[in-house]
C-alpha cells in the first residue's frame, strides 16, 4: 500500500515528457473546435457593423476559453498553445486572411508557452492557463490590425471597397479603428471578456471535467 | 514488409487525384482568392471550382455547391451593388462566403480523401510522425465533430432546449447545455483515436511504409495545368476590368 503511494509520489513528481500520440490527438482536435467557436462566436455579432467592430473579438474569445482551459490541463505539455495558434492561423489563412500573419501567431503562441505555460505546475494551475488566455485575446484582436499598418486608407479602398463591401462598412471600420483611443479600449474590453471567458471555463471544469475524471 | 500497391480507379471518393494535386489546387485557389476579384472572375473562378470537383469525383458536393452557389449569387449581388438591406444574414457573411467559395470547393475534395493517401503523401514528403498524426486527426475532427453535433442537437432539442426563447432567457445555461457534452464527446473521441493509433504502431520507432502508392497521372497534370490557368486567367482578367 505505502509502495503504492510512493509510486503515485514519484508519478507526480515525474519530469515532463514529450509529446505522445494522445497529447497530439488532443491538441488538434479542441484547436479546431477552438478555432471553430471562435469563428461562430464572431459571425454572432456580425449583424449590426458597429457591433462587429466592437464585439467580434470579444464573442469568439469568450465562448472559446474553456476548450482552450480544458486543452492546457488535458495536453499539459510545453507548446500546447503554439500549436493551437499554428492550426488558427492555418485555419485563418484557408478563410482569407493573409499568410504574412502566420509568423506573427507562431511566435505570439511560443511566446505565450515560455512565459505562462512552461512548467507543469504552471500548465496545471488554471490561472496561469487564464493569464495566456487574456493575453492571446488582446493578441488577437491586434492581429486583425496587421493588414491595416502600412496604409489604411489604401487598404480599406482596395481590400475592403473592390470586394464588394459598401461605404458604411469602411465609415465604421474607420471610426473603430483609425482611432487609436478606440483600438486600446476594445483591445482591453476583449481582455477583460477572454479572462471572463476562462472564469466561466474554470467553473466548467471543476463542475463537470474533474468530477468527470477527463482531466 | 507489405508490397506497396496501386489504388485502383473506383476504390474511393476523390481517388483519381494525388494528395499533392488536391493540395496544389487549394494553394492555387488560396492565393487567387486572396487577391481582390471582382464579381465576374469570382463567379468564373467559383464555377471551375465545381468543374474541378467534378473531376475528383465528388458529384453529391458538386451538386450541393452547385446549389448554393445558385442562391449565394444573387445574395451577393443584391446585397453588394442593388443596395438591398439585409434582413436576416448580414453583408460580411454573404461576402466571405462568396470570396471563400472556390477555397472551400478544394478544401473538401482533399478533405474527402482516405486517411492513408493522405498519411501516405506525408509520408513520402518526410513530415515528421507527429506532424502526420496530427494533420490526419485535424482532417478527421469535422466529420467527427458533425456525427457528435447532430446527436447533441437531437439531444437538446428532445428537451426543449433549443427553444429561442429559452436560449435567451438563460444564454450562460444554454452554453453548458452545448458545451459540456461537446467538449466530453470530443475528449473521448481523442482518447479512441489516440489508442486507434497507437494500437496500429503509430509509436513504433520503425519506419512506416503503406499500401498506397499512387504515381501522379495525366488527370493530375491536368488538374493542376487547368487550375492554375483558371486562377491565372481569373486575377488577370481582374485587372483588365478594374
Amino acid at each position: 500500500m505505502s509502495g503504492e503511494k510512493e509510486d503515485e509520489k514519484g508519478k507526480a513528481t515525474e519530469p515532463n515528457r514529450g509529446w505522445g500520440v494522445r497529447e497530439v490527438v488532443t491538441a488538434a482536435l479542441l484547436s479546431a473546435l477552438t478555432v471553430v467557436i471562435m469563428f461562430v462566436g464572431s459571425m454572432l455579432t456580425m449583424f449590426s457593423y458597429d457591433f462587429a467592430m466592437v464585439a467580434s473579438g470579444g464573442a469568439a474569445v469568450f465562448l472559446a476559453a474553456p476548450v482552450y482551459m480544458l486543452m492546457v490541463r488535458r495536453v499539459n505539455r510545453l507548446g500546447v498553445t503554439t500549436v493551437f495558434t499554428t492550426v488558427a492561423a492555418l485555419l485563418f489563412c484557408t478563410m482569407g486572411n493573409m499568410l504574412f500573419m502566420l509568423p506573427f501567431y507562431v511566435l505570439g503562441g511560443l511566446l505565450l508557452d515560455l512565459v505562462c505555460l512552461r512548467t507543469q505546475r504552471q500548465r496545471q494551475n488554471p490561472w496561469w492557463a487564464t493569464a495566456s488566455w487574456t493575453a492571446f485575446s488582446g493578441l488577437y484582436l491586434l492581429s486583425t490590425l496587421i493588414p491595416y499598418l502600412g496604409n489604411m486608407d489604401a487598404y480599406v479602398s482596395q481590400t475592403m471597397l473592390e470586394r464588394g463591401l459598401d461605404q458604411s462598412y469602411a465609415d465604421a471600420f474607420f471610426k473603430y479603428y483609425g482611432n487609436p483611443v478606440w483600438v486600446v479600449a476594445i483591445m482591453i474590453a476583449t481582455m477583460v471578456v477572454g479572462f471572463l471567458g476562462c472564469l466561466v471555463g474554470r467553473t466548467l471544469m471543476k463542475r463537470h471535467f474533474e468530477r468527470a475524471g477527463a482531466l | 514488409m507489405p508490397v506497396p500497391c496501386r489504388v485502383g480507379e473506383g476504390d474511393a471518393r476523390g481517388a483519381g487525384l494525388t494528395v499533392a494535386t488536391k493540395a496544389t489546387v487549394l494553394l492555387l485557389a488560396m492565393l487567387a482568392c486572396s487577391t481582390n476579384l471582382g464579381p465576374y472572375p469570382m463567379l468564373a473562378l467559383s464555377l471551375s471550382s465545381i468543374a474541378y470537383l467534378l473531376a475528383a469525383r465528388e458529384r453529391r458536393i458538386a451538386l450541393g455547391m452547385l446549389a448554393f452557389l445558385a442562391v449565394l449569387g444573387p445574395v451577393y449581388v443584391a446585397y453588394t451593388y442593388w443596395g438591398v438591406a439585409p434582413i436576416v444574414i448580414s453583408p460580411i457573411h454573404v461576402f466571405q462566403m462568396w470570396h471563400l467559395f472556390p477555397v472551400t470547393a478544394a478544401a473538401c475534395v482533399l478533405f474527402m480523401t482516405p486517411p492513408g493517401m493522405i498519411s501516405a503523401a506525408l509520408a513520402r514528403a518526410r513530415c515528421p510522425r507527429k506532424v502526420i498524426l496530427g494533420a490526419l486527426v485535424f482532417l478527421r475532427f469535422f466529420p467527427t465533430f458533425a456525427v457528435s453535433w447532430r446527436l447533441l442537437r437531437d439531444a437538446l432539442r428532445k428537451r426543449g432546449l433549443t427553444a429561442w426563447r429559452q436560449m435567451l432567457s438563460n444564454p450562460l445555461d444554454s452554453y453548458e447545455y452545448v458545451m459540456v457534452p461537446a467538449l466530453m464527446s470530443l475528449v473521448d473521441s481523442a482518447d479512441q483515436l489516440s489508442s486507434s493509433a497507437v494500437t496500429r504502431a503509430a509509436e513504433a520507432p520503425m519506419a512506416r511504409s503503406s499500401y498506397y502508392q499512387r504515381p501522379a497521372g495525366a488527370l493530375d497534370l491536368a488538374c493542376v495545368t487547368l487550375a492554375f490557368a483558371a486562377c491565372a486567367g481569373a486575377v488577370m482578367a481582374n485587372g483588365m476590368m478594374a
